[in-house]
């Protein structure tokens, strides 16, 4: 049925007009934001967006000062406007600010305000989710960056190695300040990420197959799936980094069978593909802005997705680039130095694309159009230094030297930064009722591309004749005085068009009820007249730039002639979409604003910032507040099918509730499962790395638990996951006396699982194993351990479930929260047994070092 | 195939090329780094010879699959590709996939190289 629909332009419309008397104002209402102080918690993505987009640029500009201070501390030698201390916290949090205050949750900002916008979807998947990852980042982020007026804030670059950033060397709490501080940061990005995929892929516009989804959903794909497999080593290398500090658990350190050099694979394992985490957006907006600046589809459009997906396949293999000087095997060496060139392939491709385009069509030379020139030739100049600083020996010779900060100012400030506010001057008028102005978006420009190249072009040369990274000062006499006194200039006048940039958005930026409309004359769906409700009605999508090709699709989405042009349950609806090609599977019925939202953010920020300065009962207690004010908001979000299958138009009558693999909710855990499993191999590869670099703190295999215990754990995980499924065929059979089964077969599984946990535990405790003996015992305990964590999460979500069941909100057919259960209860205990194989087994395979 | 598997099934050929330069990137990376650490055992020396060796062919074989994966996706076969039935869509999977393996070749073939001019353990 939806096929036909589909793939054929000339159907009439699925809805006729005038619609009926009141409709609009029903929808309308229905998603009005909360007025007075409930207005904080809103959770539509245009206003989320918003706050989050807002947030972001005052990051940028915080960490922006922080830059001018260091800036000015260099302009001459011997300058003293700064202590060693204070600047070592400046340029510590300015990375640390501007990567993950800034750069990030900017991108993922942009996403979440434009995705539902270009999708023709009304809002993303998991409104609430956004307002908590928003939320969470804001109280987080703000207190974290408060701690440079305290003297507090972390002092060991913004990859804070071992052994600068261990106990022994920082003994005070801004590491851990860096270390706890970034948890909610990563937790932002993980909920961001997830509800971006699950949007991408589920709520686009009836016949938006992939072919014809806008470069920028499938950049946001991207991003969001590299989010996914790189974000869970840092989670955990910042982990291993605090319980070595906190409880001696020696990860890093080398006299006791760690590595500081592990650190250093997690964190850039972490850290390069975080470079494309940033720049794919970006590229994304640049593949959206040229086509309408030029008038004309982008070029090659298969071929920048493919360059897309490489980049984000080919950036996890060239994290070692940044570790050529630490006596890695030159062959190692040779592999990263390839997988450097081969990534730049796809970038390429990509840059000549956008040119490409230019050249079909007419470009007018617009502030948007500037920025993205601008970018063209920062980027591309910033990725030639990187093909070189790719090169083993030039590396040599150029590490830690200016001459890379040089480079990747190029590629981070030309990757992203003037994308985004390309992109800032190119969609304002989409949410403001004023555009900025023109005139001023020159000076804008022009003082920022001026600015940039004077800052950052001398520092090539300044690293070349030999000044280092992070140092605070310098003598006089060695040729770089000059050069640092013009990149200090040169940082003033990017300030100053920071500053103009400001002023003119305070000055016309006017956000509400209605929009400056499609001023620059794009094609793709964010530029549809649009509402809080987003668009009057969701379209028919029959080709990549639907409004320069599908005559008059404005005026039928605003006139409610396109998909669901009402509220049918009366509540907040999108349709939801399958991934491949669109058709429509089910309206999902959303939550709307929520106080636990709020609530849940702050008390999660609170626990992780009063766990840095071990006030850690308030921090326990704030976590327990928080995991409750989560259930709470999920609480009414699995509705069931409260109402019969609903007309949407076109004949297409849709069920307002799905479970299993065709729901939202479904695919949001097994992104989060990937998360799991992501972690969870960063964990194997950091036990395996301790043992190729310090085999002889291994034990020989009398010393390991006798083989009865791990089979007894193992039986314990197999019978919880038999208990589920069991009860699962107990929930199908609805109402009757095997919902009294099914709640006692769901109990019994929670037991199960804890007695698993303590079973293996238990058996390397009892062998006299301790964790802060040995980097091999620490790698054993966190592999037991990350089970624990995994079985209390695990019977939270059991004792929710059954709350559920026992109150009559579980069912046969209103079962999505088991479901999901279900899920993650089972890859809990896949990869419960998969620790204790690899624990128990490995050490008898390889044999005592 | 299950309607839900669709979308996994067909994603993963699309970036079947890309998945095959991953396995072989982290199999050479991981091989020379635990011969050059361990030196197997204490056998200095072996790992000179085997290693080089062991690239080489690890090399070779996954030229040979994206080769295949690449012919098959310009042939219009592979999961779901041949059954596709929009023509848009089709095609813009056929060329995807191919172009992906085609970059994935040039990026194991750089990957590879080094192992015939430098020594596992230098």
């Amino acid at each position: 049925m939806t096929d036909k629909m589909q793939h054929d332009p000339a159907m009439p419309l699925p809805n006729g007009s005038p619609r009926p008397e009141g409709e609009f104002e029903r929808l309308k209402a229905t998603w009005e934001p909360p007025r007075g102080i409930s207005f904080v918690t809103v959770v539509n993505n245009t206003y989320v967006g918003l706050f989050y987009i807002g947030t972001a640029f005052l990051f940028f500009v915080l960490a922006g000062i922080l830059a001018m201070i260091m800036r000015t501390q260099l302009a001459a030698p011997q300058g003293t406007l700064v202590s060693q201390e204070t600047y070592n916290q400046l340029f510590t949090m300015h990375g640390t600010v501007m990567m993950f205050l800034f750069a990030v949750p900017a991108v993922e900002a942009l996403g979440v305000y434009l995705l539902p916008n270009m999708q023709a979807a009304r809002d993303l998947p998991f409104p609430r989710l956004s307002a908590y990852a928003f939320w969470a980042y804001f109280f987080g982020g703000l207190a974290f960056f408060c701690t440079i007026f305290v003297g507090l804030a972390p002092d060991a670059g913004w990859f804070i190695y071992p052994p600068l950033s261990s106990s022994e060397y920082s003994p005070g709490i801004n590491i851990d300040f860096w270390l706890l501080g970034i948890g909610f940061i990563e937790i932002s990005a993980i909920a961001g990420a997830i509800e971006i995929i699950v949007g991408v892929l589920k709520t686009r516009a009836p016949g938006m197959s992939l072919d014809k989804m806008p470069v920028y959903s499938w950049a946001m794909l991207v991003f969001a799936g590299l989010i996914v497999f790189a974000f869970p080593a840092i989670i955990l290398g910042t982990a291993l980094l605090e319980l070595e500090r906190a409880f001696g658990w020696p990860f890093f350190i080398a006299e006791k069978g760690g590595s500081p050099l592990l650190w250093q694979h997690l964190f850039w394992f972490f850290g390069h593909p975080e470079v494309y985490i940033i720049f794919l957006p970006a590229a994304g907006m640049v593949s959206m802005i040229v086509p309408t600046i030029a008038q004309a589809p982008l070029v090659a459009y298969r071929l920048v997705v493919l360059a897309i997906i490489a980049t984000g396949f080919i950036s996890f293999g060239v994290w070692v680039h940044h570790m050529f000087t630490t006596g890695i095997p030159q062959l190692s060496l040779s592999f990263f130095s390839a997988a450097s060139m081969a990534v730049s392939v796809p970038s390429g491709i990509q840059v000549f694309a956008w040119i490409a385009t230019m050249a079909s069509g007419r470009v007018r030379l617009t502030t948007p159009a500037l920025f993205i020139i601008g970018f063209l030739f920062i980027f591309t100049l910033g990725g030639l230094t990187g093909v070189m600083v790719g090169m083993v020996p030039f590396d040599w010779q150029a590490h830690d030297t200016y001459f890379i900060v040089a480079h990747f100012h190029y590629v981070l400030i030309g990757g992203m930064v003037f994308p985004l506010f390309a992109a800032f001057y190119y969609w304002i008028p989409q949410a403001s009722r004023t555009r900025l102005s023109e005139r001023v978006g020159r000076w804008v420009f022009g003082l920022m591309f001026a600015g940039v190249n004077i800052t950052f072009f001398p520092m090539h040369i300044t690293g070349l004749i030999g000044m280092p990274r992070r140092v605070y000062t310098y003598p006089a006499g060695f040729g770089w005085d000059a050069l640092n006194f013009v990149s200090t200039l040169g940082a003033f006048i990017i300030a100053a068009g920071v500053a103009l940039f400001i002023f003119d958005l305070l000055r016309r930026f006017r956000a509400g009820e209605g929009n400056a409309g499609n001023v620059w004359g794009g094609g793709t769906l964010e530029w549809l007249p649009s509402g809080n409700y987003a668009n009057r009605s969701i379209p028919r999508v029959t080709t990549r730039y639907p409004l320069w090709e599908q005559p008059g699709l404005a005026d039928d989405v605003a006139a409610g002639r396109f998909y669901l042009p009402d509220n049918p349950t009366g509540g907040r609806e999108t349709i939801v979409t399958s991934p491949l090609h669109a058709e429509p599977q089910y309206v999902v019925q959303m939550p709307g604003p929520s106080w636990a939202t709020l609530l849940a953010a702050f008390f999660t920020a609170a626990f992780f910032l009063l766990l840095t300065v071990k006030l850690v009962t308030p921090a326990l207690a704030c976590g327990v507040i928080a995991v409750a004010m989560v259930l709470w908001w999920l609480w009414d979000t699995d509705p069931g099918p409260t109402h019969p299958p609903v007309d949407i138009g076109g004949g297409i009558r849709l069920p307002v509730y799905a479970t299993g693999p065709v729901s939202h909710a479904w695919w949001a855990m097994v992104v989060l499962m990937l998360v799991g499993g992501t972690l969870f191999a960063c964990l194997l590869f950091s036990y395996v790395f301790l043992w190729v670099t310090n085999p002889s703190f291994w034990p020989a295999a009398d010393a390991l638990p006798p083989i009865g215990w791990p089979v007894l754990a193992a039986a314990f995980y197999a019978a919880s996951s038999i208990a589920i499924a069991t009860a699962s065929r107990l929930l199908g059979r609805g109402p009757g006396r095997s919902v009294a089964a099914f709640n006692l077969v769901l109990f019994a599984a929670m037991p199960l699982l804890i007695a698993a946990f303590t079973t293996d535990l238990w058996a390397h405790w009892q062998t006299g194993l301790r964790a802060p003996k040995s980097g091999y015992a620490a790698a054993v305990y966190m592999i037991v351990g990350l089970q624990g964590f995994y079985t209390g999460v695990l019977s939270i979500m059991l004792a929710y479930t059954l709350a559920r069941s026992l109150t009559g909100r579980l069912n046969a057919v209103r079962r999505s929260t088991f479901d999901n259960t279900m899920l993650l209860w089972h890859f809990g205990v896949a990869q419960g047994l998969a620790g204790l194989a690899i624990v128990t087994l490995f050490p008898r395979l390889v044999g005592s070092g | 195939m299950a309607p839900w598997l669709r979308f996994p099934v067909k994603f993963l050929y699309l970036v079947s090329g890309l998945v095959i330069w991953a396995t072989h990137f982290l199999l050479v990376y991981g091989l020379n780094g635990v011969a050059c650490a361990r030196r197997f055992s204490g056998t200095a020396g072996w790992e000179n010879d085997v290693v080089p060796a062991a690239v080489l062919a690890a090399t070779a074989v996954a030229i040979v699959i994206n080769g295949v994966i690449l012919i098959a996706a310009v042939l219009g076969r592979g999961p779901g590709i041949g059954a596709e039935p929009d023509a848009s869509v089709r095609n813009f999977w056929q060329v995807t996939t191919a172009l992906l393996a085609g970059l994935s070749i040039v990026a194991v073939a750089w990957t590879g190289l080094p192992a015939l001019m430098i020594g596992p353990c230098a």
